[in-house]
């Protein structure tokens, strides 16, 4: 039985391949484009002000759901903190301490009071957006470069507002060029110092978007196996595939948005103390 | 394909949203709860940092005690002591006290069995003369001239020293 089995089934991939390699144009375009129509954006309700384009798509709609969960719920729980926290305020508490103990007060020190709120905010925003991916008829805004850009270009601007209230413009200025170096390096170095601070920030939109988007893209590519073979005996393999790679999903969703959260807070936290 | 183009709706509107919700967030939620953290995190050094000190002063004090302790055992036997040597020393004294009272007594009383010796050995020579004058007016006779009398009575006197 199984041997047969797995013959019809090897035989029903070998036709398939072959049907695909003759049909390659059609049939390759159909599951292509359906896995570019689950990853990728749509607008909802276009809008142009001015000639930009700020039209709804779906991942600001997810942007929204997930602002409107976390500023409902956030306020909700910590109302009801108490001095023995149970249930859902320690749950967000716990939360809270172990970000304020592994980020906050390690890179930030005695100025984490100040951007603790920056901090908490990203990483319960880009969690909330990378687990609401996860959810039947969600999106993963994460998995959009726009999205992440905007997240990055936030910490981006963080960073230089951090450096300039702490040490003023000229000081700020001053801090991308360490001292004691000949003169003649100086315009190279502080080149190759803003290159770098602009990579780090482009590397930290580009990483999320990428382990967002991979993780979906697997799945509905794995999803798309099943209309490839167009049979029925194929498909349980597949979902076991996207079983698991949901469930890494899940734990990829966590690692991204406390990476997003330790990166943000590593940088400001070189900005307030350059080694020099 | 526009997948690594950035859509200027999406950046707009997720810049916003996420500076709206860091607002709201920051007022409702961060505040209190960090303002409960940090409260709490102050309270507990404070608590740990004042048992600390309050072991060091009650060590301290423990010291303090012990040392008064000891100070007060040495001022204690020193006070015996002292007072052992005065006792001794006093001790000491009167007895001398009493012994050159003695040595004192004893002399004089030397000096007045000496005195009195002395006077008894004049007495009894005076007694002597008289008798020996008494016993010569009745040998003699009473018819001694002055002169004659104070002879014999010199060569008598002389006689009986000589023969004593």
């Amino acid at each position: 039985m199984a041997g047969s089995f797995q013959r019809d089934l090897l035989t029903s991939f070998l036709d398939r391949v072959q049907e695909h390699g003759e049909h390659a144009e059609q049939g390759g375009e159909n599951i292509s484009e359906f896995i570019m129509h689950h990853v990728q954006d749509h607008v909802i309700y276009p809008i142009h002000l001015f000639g930009v384009d700020l039209s709804i798509t779906k991942h600001v709609l997810m942007i929204w759901i997930a602002a409107a969960i976390l500023a409902i719920l956030l306020p909700l729980i910590i109302r009801s903190r108490a001095l023995a926290p149970k249930g859902p305020v320690n749950f967000i508490e716990w939360i809270i301490v172990f970000l304020k103990d592994a980020i906050i007060d390690p890179y930030l020190g005695e100025d984490g009071y100040k951007y603790a709120p920056y901090l908490l905010t990203a990483f319960f925003f880009v969690i909330t957006l990378n687990l609401l991916g996860l959810v039947p008829m969600g999106a993963t805004a994460t998995g959009n470069i726009s999205v992440t850009a905007a997240m990055a270009l936030l910490t981006l601007f963080l960073v230089q507002f951090s450096s300039i209230r702490k040490f003023g413009f000229r000081g700020y200025i001053k801090s991308f060029v360490p001292p004691g170096l000949p003169g003649f390096v100086v315009p190279i170095i502080f080149i190759v110092e803003i290159m770098g601070m602009i990579t780090k920030h482009f590397a930290l939109a580009m990483r999320l978007f990428a382990n967002m988007f991979a993780g979906h893209l697997v799945i509905f590519t794995l999803l798309g196996l099943i209309f490839l073979f167009k049979n029925i005996l194929i498909s349980p393999f597949p979902i076991f595939g996207i079983l698991f790679v949901s469930l890494l999903e899940i734990l990829i969703a966590l690692i991204q948005a406390y990476i997003f959260t330790i990166l943000s807070a590593v940088f400001i936290g070189a900005a307030l103390h350059p080694q020099h | 394909m526009d997948l690594l183009t950035p859509d200027s709706g999406t950046l707009f509107w997720t810049v916003l949203t996420f500076i709206l919700l860091l607002l709201i967030l920051k007022k409702f939620a961060w505040k209190p709860i960090l303002k409960t953290l940090y409260d709490r995190e102050s309270k507990i050094k404070t608590a740990l940092y004042q048992a600390e000190q309050d072991q060091k002063d009650a060590a301290k004090l423990l010291e303090e005690q012990k040392a008064l302790l000891e100070k007060a055992k040495k001022e204690s036997i020193q006070i015996i002591n002292d007072s052992k040597k005065s006792a001794d020393a006093s001790r000491k004294e009167l007895i001398e006290h009493a012994r050159t009272e003695a040595e004192r007594l004893l002399e004089r009383a030397k000096q007045e069995i000496d005195l009195s010796k002395d006077a008894a050995i004049q007495d009894v020579k005076q007694y002597a003369t008289d008798i020996a004058i008494l016993a010569a007016q009745k040998v003699v006779g009473e018819t001694l001239s002055k002169d004659q009398h104070l002879k014999l009575v010199d060569k008598y006197v002389k006689e009986f020293i000589q023969t004593q």
